[in-house]
């Protein structure tokens, strides 16, 4: 796949200035979306996973902040820093003003579309109206051409008889047909990128099929690109191309999805995909993580998931992890080469050279766990 | 007082409960007034019958909105039923007052989705656990303290944490201390609703797996509801799919998972992603959309959009038993074969949901019939009689009577199906042990138990 990269996070940090402390919600997370790509972000709740894809759209709200990092979508910089003399970092000159954001970004470049329609769509205004309304902002269309565009792309995602629907209300609509007009707007600006956080979750399983069918369907015909947030396996297997899994701020792992699945490598996706039960066959006992996921604003030090950890040693509490590329063999000649590798990389010192396996393991997963609960109440 | 208590113990694998015929209907919105001006009620379980048998989970699965709530709810008299009885050990709880019921609470819990909002704020774990207890006059206060602490323990949590409150604790503990809470009265069955829907993967298998220790150690029974496939595989003996208030099909699970017999079940359980790259078996899609409780479909509820619909005249079918609205449909056999009956149905659907679009085709019969030749009977068209209904739709299509078109194709090819004009309810023996229900027509000579 050498589709050229559109979009580059890089280091980006987002952080909340609350009354308890600073949440380091998205802490140093750097991954790329390519041309027609699917890429997924997966982790549990909390782990970051919207912050860090609406921070692409810098939708962060107060108390909320960039603080760090890189993002480029194609020769745009969206967020960019540079250090001054005093150490402190500033927004570099390249960065986009917040116009510029609304005017050549946001919905024409890059669409987002959110877990829950109701939040997204005005329930005092009719579905037609809204997104008529969402295309003349977004395209050089108005009028009849705004509404006719509008009902061809009501139809285009199946809601049938968009000239009759047209002037419903969101209630009117299931919550499958309110998800199909969020996507009908994202797609009318026929964007590069769409960022689609969760937008199955709250449907039926037949409901989620047909969406997932009707994305499948555009992204071949238009080639869109798609950022896909879920923290269904399930999801992940069957629409995203690569994939990065999130934990607690951090990205853990990252690769294509066969890899993420056949060849896992980091303790946290692992034990992910031993919690999740089966519709394929009958798991007699599922061996769960551990635990809860930690705050955000102590986060444990060094690598964050070593209070949960079962392979966990003495050198996880002290060596910050570092990215390191485990795709082994890519051209599977049955050699590793020098240069060799392909996009799956992992931050686990298992995987590094930093004393790992001299290191003694760490109590039982229970006691850190209990202690680290005490830590922060 | 406990009057129709029938405390003698039922023995494991015996029948704990009996529901029988059991419907609930909501008034429709705006109530009393509404149904006089012949507002229909929102039919939210309609006469469904089965088994609990103690010490089993028996999971409830089905689309939101199908009636799994309702129909736990109605079990615990929370609803009073419209219709038919629900025994427990024997005791018919329709029979019985409010008051009568209350001491028979003890025996029956109820845990909900959400744990956030189904917890006390204003109270200290131990003392929302013990909660239950007190009502039902349990132990001493020293007693059930240390009931409590017991319960703390097993759910995974520590004694010690008896003196906290609710909001110190995470989803998945707070769905703990629930389960403490439910089983402090040590109950015979606990109707869990969605109990780990809101939880986290992780914290969803620490839960399950918490209710399985639980259930082994107490033998209580549960009644099971989710609307995920997975999660059900995991927990359940028999599974019950419910499909718009009714109940489609009810095996043991390895049967229903391995083989699953009604139409609806396969649909269900095809569309799940399963959570591998490399898995081979094609996701299947439902299409449509889950018709209304208000007015739910004659026969089988699931007719409007099983892909198994039987042809009109497979099965001779009276005129009395047509739905209202049908009465004048014709009562005829058109013998088509199989790939022309797939295409004839998904014309008959694609109208009736306006599933396409003739913009860009003149407006004229002739070219709406080639239109939909190409479109809908490429390959096998059918001639004769149901060749004149189709031209007959598109003379109605070209001049944009949608309704009238849908209306016509249905009559003609759905009403008077089987499916649409007799209620499907089969019992099969899969071997000595298991007995099946099956809810579908397609077995109907497969049946070896008419007495159901
Ligand atoms: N406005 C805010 N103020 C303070 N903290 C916030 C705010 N928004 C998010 N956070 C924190 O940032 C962290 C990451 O949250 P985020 O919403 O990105 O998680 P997520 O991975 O999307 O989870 P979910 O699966 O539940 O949607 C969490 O600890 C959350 O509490
Ligand atoms: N108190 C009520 N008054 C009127 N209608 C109701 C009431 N409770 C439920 N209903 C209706 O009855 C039907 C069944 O609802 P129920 O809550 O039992 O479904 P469910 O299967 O539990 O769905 P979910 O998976 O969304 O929880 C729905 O159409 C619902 O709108
Ligand atoms: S670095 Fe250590 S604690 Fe972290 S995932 Fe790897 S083995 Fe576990
Ligand atoms: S009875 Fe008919 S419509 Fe219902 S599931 Fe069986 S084949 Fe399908
Ligand atoms: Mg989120
Ligand atoms: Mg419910």
């Amino acid at each position: 796949m050498s589709n050229e990269t559109i979009l580059e996070v890089d280091g980006l940090k987002t952080h909340f200035y609350t009354e308890q402390g600073v949440v380091r919600a998205v802490d140093g997370v750097s991954f790329d979306v390519r041309e027609r790509e699917i890429v997924g972000i997966v982790g549990e709740s909390g782990a970051g996973k919207s912050v860090a894809t609406t921070s692409i759209l810098r939708l962060i709200e107060e108390p909320g902040q960039i603080v760090d990092g890189e993002i480029t979508y194609r020769d745009l910089t969206i967020v960019g820093f540079e250090e001054q003399d005093d150490g402190t970092l500033t927004p570099r000159e390249a960065m986009l003003s917040n116009r510029e954001m609304r005017d050549q970004v946001r919905g024409n470049e890059i669409a987002i579309i959110f877990q829950d329609p109701m939040e997204s769509l005005n329930p005092v205004y009719s579905v037609g109206h809204q997104v008529t309304e969402f295309i003349e902002l977004n395209r050089e269309l108005s009028g009849g051409d705004a509404r006719q565009e509008a009902i061809d792309m009501l139809r285009e995602v199946g809601i049938p008889e968009p000239e009759n629907r047209f002037d419903d209300y969101p209630h009117e609509f299931s919550g499958g047909m309110r998800q199909r007009v969020l996507i009908a707007m994202a797609l009318g600006c026929r964007p590069t990128l769409i960022i689609a956080d969760e937008p199955t979750t709250a449907l039926d399983v037949t409901v989620e099929g047909q969406i997932l069918d009707l994305v499948k369907d555009l992204q071949t015909k238009y080639g869109t690109s798609f950022i896909w947030v879920t923290h269904d396996m399930g999801i992940v297997a069957e629409i995203c191309d690569r994939v990065n899994v999130m934990y607690l701020g951090e990205i853990v792992e990252q690769g294509p999805v066969d890899d993420i699945f056949h060849d896992t490598k980091h303790p946290y996706t692992q034990k992910l995909l031993e919690s999740i039960p089966r519709p394929d066959r009958t798991v007699t006992e599922l061996d769960p993580i551990a635990g809860t996921m930690p705050s955000a604003i102590n986060p444990p030090r060094a690598c964050r998931f070593h209070t949960r950890c079962p392979d966990a040693r003495v050198a996880c509490t002290e060596v910050e992890p570092r990215f390191v590329a485990v795709g082994n063999d890519a051209d599977g000649d049955g050699d590793e080469h020098e240069g060799e590798h392909n996009d799956h990389r992992t931050a686990c010192i298992k995987y590094d050279d930093v004393g790992y396996w001299d290191s003694v393991p760490l109590e039982k997963v229970g006691d850190r766990d209990i202690q680290y609960v005490g830590d922060r109440s | 007082m406990s009057g129709g208590t029938a405390d003698e113990g039922v023995a494991t694998g015996e029948t704990l409960m009996e529901v029988d015929g059991m419907s609930k209907y909501f008034q429709s919105e705006g109530g009393f007034l509404a149904s006089l001006r012949g507002a229909a009620d929102v039919k939210a379980v309609d006469d469904v019958t089965f088994d609990i048998k103690k010490g089993e989970t028996l999971a409830l699965v089905g689309e939101s909105g199908c009636g799994k709530s309702t129909l736990a709810r109605t079990i615990l008299q929370l609803h009073r039923p419209t219709e038919g009885s629900i025994r427990f050990k024997g005791t018919d709880l329709t029979d019985l007052s409010s008051r009568e019921i209350r001491p028979l609470r003890q025996d029956m819990q109820m845990v909900f989705q959400d744990p956030h909002s189904s917890l006390n704020p204003r109270l200290k774990v131990g003392q929302i656990i013990e909660e239950p207890m007190k009502a039902h006059d349990m132990y001493d206060a020293a007693g059930r303290r240390e009931r409590a602490e017991k319960l703390l323990e097993s759910v995974g949590l520590e004694a010690a944490h008896y003196h906290r409150y609710p909001h110190e604790f995470s989803g998945g503990q707070r769905q703990r201390v629930n389960l403490a809470r439910a089983f402090s009265t040590d109950p015979e069955i606990i109707m869990c609703d969605e109990p780990t829907s809101a939880l986290d993967v992780s914290v969803q298998a620490q839960v399950l797996n918490v209710m399985k220790r639980l259930q082994d150690e107490f033998g209580v029974t549960y009644l099971f509801i989710s609307h995920d496939m997975s999660v059900v595989r995991y927990v359940a003996d028999r599974v019950a799919v419910m499909y718009l208030g009714h109940v489609a099909e009810l095996a043991e699970k390895e049967a229903l998972f391995e083989n699953p017999k009604h139409p609806y079940t396969r649909a269900l359980l095809d569309s799940i992603p399963v959570p591998d790259p490399r898995s081979t078996g094609e996701r299947g899609t439902l299409a449509g959309d889950v018709p209304s409780p208000t007015n739910p479909p004659s026969g089988c509820r699931f007719r409007t959009r099983c892909p198994k619909l039987i042809q009109p005249g497979t099965y001779d079918v009276t005129r009395e038993e047509l739905a209202d609205d049908a009465a004048g449909a014709a009562l005829q056999s058109y013998d088509l074969d199989e790939p022309t009956w797939r295409n004839v149905i998904g014309f008959v659907r694609a109208v009736d949901r306006r599933s396409f679009t003739l913009e860009n085709v003149e407006d004229s019969p002739d070219a709406v019939r080639a239109f939909l030749d190409e479109r809908f009977f490429a390959g096998s068209t059918p001639s004769g009689e149901p060749a004149d209904v189709i031209d007959d739709a598109a003379r109605l299509l070209a001049e944009e009577r949608w309704d009238e078109a849908a209306d016509h194709l249905r009559t003609t090819f759905e009403e008077p199906s089987i499916c649409a004009a007799r209620r499907p309810a089969y019992v099969l023996e899969e071997d000595v042990e298991e007995e099946r229900f099956v809810a579908c027509h397609l077995y109907r000579d497969s049946e070896t138990d008419s007495s159901h």
